[in-house]
């Protein structure tokens, strides 16, 4: 589950077998302080895995060098179980921008990706999921996402951060078939699931759909969720929530409910190579 | 190096005009949603600002917190990929906003609440307790230079800033407020993982701020005098060993 200040004492406290928890490392980049010691203590009894947000992998510029050594430093400290980052860009010519903006799916972006992944890759030691974004404008692409992912995999040996509801968000905002881009992006490199709630947006309603991590994973998420797993085996899954926060155990239902998915797929001969 | 594209996608969410961004865009119109993007990120300086900032937001509502938020955004946008300390000169602006201009004392206020996001932040370490002090042989303790915690801040306004900060933010109340020029001193700081707060006399602010400045105790205690005829240093030197204000152990 996604990790929220508010629910850093029942996280410490809980037992459930198998749980994870998953932070922004940008919200620990404090240089001390009660955070960062909650952090600790949950780390001593769960796998904590660290999901960036600010580094612009997807951008034009070069990778800020100071956010990516507090990143070795975090990363460091706490040894987390996985790291992930997204397709997608938040900074421009030192002005940040607190969003995962879309990168132009072009050979040039594909290029500077690939370059920014590989360093990311040999600062921190190990390999980095990337993640799939959510996307609301059609934009004119050269390269279809899954195959700017499957390339980006094949040149760097990243690894993918599939988040289903991004899938489910993006196809229905840009009228592409979800099920298509499941069959296109390469299932072996899935090292890490995310399922989300999403809402219609206020102004267009339907027509356009916001990841805004602030609701329950809806039907279709679960059931492209089904599909992704008997593609891609069992794999880690993060429940992320980060509006509208409920309490611990509603969270708790949902990760149970993904946890009957994974455990069913267990039972199945591993669907992939 | 930026591109077209970038540039123009940065200049549409800092101004809303998408013409440029049409040439990358597949649908005539779809330019519209990149409020979506818009929102978000300016949604996500302002509730950063508002949570850095409460007694603000309580002092003047969410309403003009939001439109001073959002002007803020535009003349300091974020310049490190996190928003945890987000909004170090809001204060100033707050000193210089036309829209606030009738409560001169907001911007101290908001520089209480600042001080609150910095001590809550600062690293740690281990404070010079009591017991270390007492094994320190007396003779050496005039030329003893503890320094502070990093987690400590103090504070001078020429209004009741502290006071103003503590009742919309620590403990809330509706009271009428007084806002009597003055000149008063506060100090913030962290112990156990919780940021304290309390109101100083003239004399143990210039003892601290000595200290602060790397003056030996002796030092500081003549800083205190000096500020205040009544200052009493050996009970200002036993409250910063019991708030955990000096930097320990001894070496």
């Amino acid at each position: 589950m996604s990790l929220k200040p508010e629910h850093y004492r029942s996280a410490l406290d809980a037992r459930a077998d198998g749980l994870w928890f998953e932070v922004h490392p940008e919200n620990y980049m404090g240089d001390g302080g009660p955070r960062l010691a909650w952090l600790d203590a949950i780390r001593a009894n769960h796998p904590v895995s660290f999901h960036g947000v600010g580094l612009s992998l997807g951008g034009p510029d070069p990778l800020d060098r100071d956010h990516l050594d507090r990143w070795k430093r975090l990363a460091g400290r706490f040894e987390p179980a996985r790291v992930s980052e997204h397709l997608a860009w938040s900074s421009l010519g030192g002005r940040y921008f607190n969003d995962l903006l879309p990168t132009p799916m072009t050979q040039t972006a594909l290029d500077r990706f690939c370059e920014h992944v590989d360093e990311m890759q040999s600062a921190l030691q190990r390999q980095v999921l990337v993640e799939n974004p959510s996307r609301y404008l059609p934009m004119r692409d050269d390269i279809p996402e899954p195959e700017f992912l499957a390339e980006t995999v094949r040149r760097t040996g990243c690894g993918l951060l599939l988040d289903i509801n991004n899938i489910h968000v993006s196809a229905h905002n840009l009228g592409f078939d979800a099920r298509a881009y499941l069959d296109a992006v390469p299932a072996g490199a899935v090292g890490e699931i995310h399922l989300a709630g999403h809402d219609s947006d206020a102004g267009l309603g339907e027509a356009l759909l916001i990841d805004t991590h602030g609701r329950p994973v809806s039907e279709s998420v679960w059931s492209l969720y089904e599909a992704a797993i008997r593609r891609t085996g069992p794999q880690p899954t993060l429940i992320e929530r980060d509006t509208d926060i409920p309490a611990f155990e509603t969270l708790l239902q949902e990760r149970a409910r993904a946890q009957l998915i994974l455990d069913a797929a267990r039972s199945r001969e591993p669907a992939h190579a | 190096m930026p591109d077209d594209f970038h540039t123009a996608f940065a200049d549409a969410l800092r101004t809303g005009r998408t013409d440029p961004l049409q040439p990358y865009l597949a649908e005539a119109g779809a330019a519209g949603r990149l409020s979506v993007y818009r929102n978000n990120v300016v949604r996500g300086a302002i509730e950063a600002l508002r949570a850095a900032f409460p007694a603000i937001d309580r002092l003047i509502g969410s309403r003009l917190f939001d439109a001073l938020a959002r002007a803020y955004w535009h003349t300091h946008p974020p310049e490190r990929p996190t928003l945890i300390l987000y909004g170090d000169a809001f204060a100033d602006y707050l000193a210089g906003a036309e829209p606030v201009a009738g409560l001169p004392w907001l911007a101290d206020v908001a520089r209480h609440d600042r001080a609150w996001l910095e001590a809550h932040h600062a690293p740690g370490g281990r404070p010079l307790g009591a017991a270390d002090a007492a094994g320190l042989a007396p003779e050496t303790l005039p030329a003893l230079v503890p320094g502070l915690q990093p987690s400590v801040r103090l504070l001078t306004s020429p209004w009741p800033a502290y006071d103003i900060w503590h009742r919309n933010r620590v403990e809330p109340d509706d009271a009428p407020m007084r806002a009597d020029p003055g000149q008063y001193f506060s100090l913030l700081w962290r112990k156990d993982g919780t940021v304290c707060s309390r109101m100083l006399h003239a004399g143990e602010h210039a003892f601290l701020d000595a200290l602060g400045g790397g003056a030996p105790l002796e030092t500081a205690a003549q800083a205190g005098l000096a500020a205040e005829p009544g200052f009493d240093p050996a009970a200002a030197f036993a409250a910063a060993l019991n708030d955990s204000l000096l930097k320990g152990p001894l070496t």
